[in-house]
């Protein structure tokens, strides 16, 4: 049978070692700078145990990081919304060109075979009284100019 | 940073070619209206669009009259008013028929003594009459009127000096009305006499 190891007399002074390295302990537990892997679970068990204050600068490190992450994520999504508005907008526009949406009646072509706009003056057989009339002139006007129109449908569709 | 400034030219070119496309479009979809589209031309074959203009023009004209002999005045020239603001095609009818109502809004305005509205008209109307026609002679002739009527109101209000000016420039503008009449008769005899 091999000797069992020797039991640590707890009750036995603490060695010059267990001396430093409990110091060490207590220094990183004070400090908030970077320390081994003891320490930062101590660290952490104290700070459950009884939580202290945020330092200034950890705090505004804290801020700055939280603010900064959200503004990029939100920036790129407006821009990203943007383009995408543009291209519908785009792709509205193309089709309205190519379908015609809105289309007015189909042009008649410029030829002799229609009659054209023209001044309106020998629908008159003189000068205008010197007030009043303007409802009889237009009347005649639009009455002219409804024939007018009316030869142009007749000359589009072939049967003139 | 650079990429940022590179999005923003890709939006540009975008937004540019967007608009571009929306004015073809636009111009397409008003085929026979002239306002702002390249291919527009005047002169063109009687329409719907001049028969439309022309139509509400009359409907305004009659709804004006309506108002005028209920004794509404203002209804009367806000239908004239809505009227002459109405966009039309680009059409020798439309102008002359706008230069006439100009005319009408003058002489309503000249009733209620409102010298400078009805002057305005008058300059309005004008810009739609630029040719030796009837109505550009009768646009004269209301000019002509205004000043008349303003003439004898300075000489009523004592300031004689204004008022022979007034009427200095009264007789010169029925002097060119009666000149724009004398043309248009004598190019109707050079036609023969021709009629529509």
């Amino acid at each position: 049978m091999p000797d069992r190891p020797e039991t640590p007399d707890p009750d036995a002074p603490p060695s010059e070692e267990e001396l430093a390295r409990a110091k060490e302990l207590r220094d990183a537990l004070e400090s908030s700078a970077p320390a081994g892997g003891g320490a930062e679970l101590a660290r952490a068990l104290s700070a459950a145990w009884s939580p202290k204050d945020l330092s200034a600068e950890a705090r505004r490190a804290l801020v700055k990081r939280a603010l900064a992450a959200p503004t990029l994520q939100r920036r790129r999504r407006v821009m990203r919304a943007s383009f995408a508005a543009g291209a519908l907008v785009a792709i509205a526009a193309g089709a309205a060109l190519v379908f015609g949406i809105g289309r007015a009646p189909q042009p008649m072509p410029a030829a002799d075979a229609y009659v054209s706009t023209r001044s309106t003056q020998p629908l008159f057989s003189g000068p205008f009284p010197r007030t009043g009339g303007e409802t009889a002139r237009v009347d005649r006007i639009a009455v002219a100019r409804a024939a007018d129109l009316r030869e142009n449908e007749f000359a589009r569709w072939g049967v003139r | 940073m650079n990429r940022w400034r590179w999005m923003l030219v890709r939006w540009c070119v975008l937004l540019a070619a967007t608009t571009a496309l929306l004015e073809l479009a636009a111009c397409r979809a008003e085929k026979g209206t002239v306002s702002g589209c390249p291919s527009a031309t005047a002169g063109g074959a009687v329409d719907e669009s001049v028969m439309a203009f022309l139509s509400a023009a009359r409907s305004l004209h009659h709804e004006a009259d309506v108002k005028d002999r209920s004794g509404d005045r203002a209804g009367a020239v806000a239908s004239l008013e809505r009227l002459v603001a109405m966009p039309g095609p680009r059409a020798t009818e439309v102008d002359e028929v706008l230069a006439d109502a100009y005319g009408r809004l003058a002489e309503m305005r000249l009733e209620t003594k409102d010298w400078a509205g009805a002057d305005r008209d008058v300059q309005a109307g004008l810009e739609h009459a630029r040719e030796p026609t009837y109505f550009r002679g009768h646009l004269l002739e209301v000019s002509g009127l205004i000043e008349e009527a303003r003439a004898a109101a300075l000489a009523d209000g004592g300031d004689r000096d204004e008022a022979t000016r007034a009427r200095a420039h009264a007789v010169d503008l029925f002097e060119r009305a009666a000149g724009v009449q004398e043309q248009v008769i004598e190019r109707a005899l050079g036609d023969g006499g021709a009629r529509d």
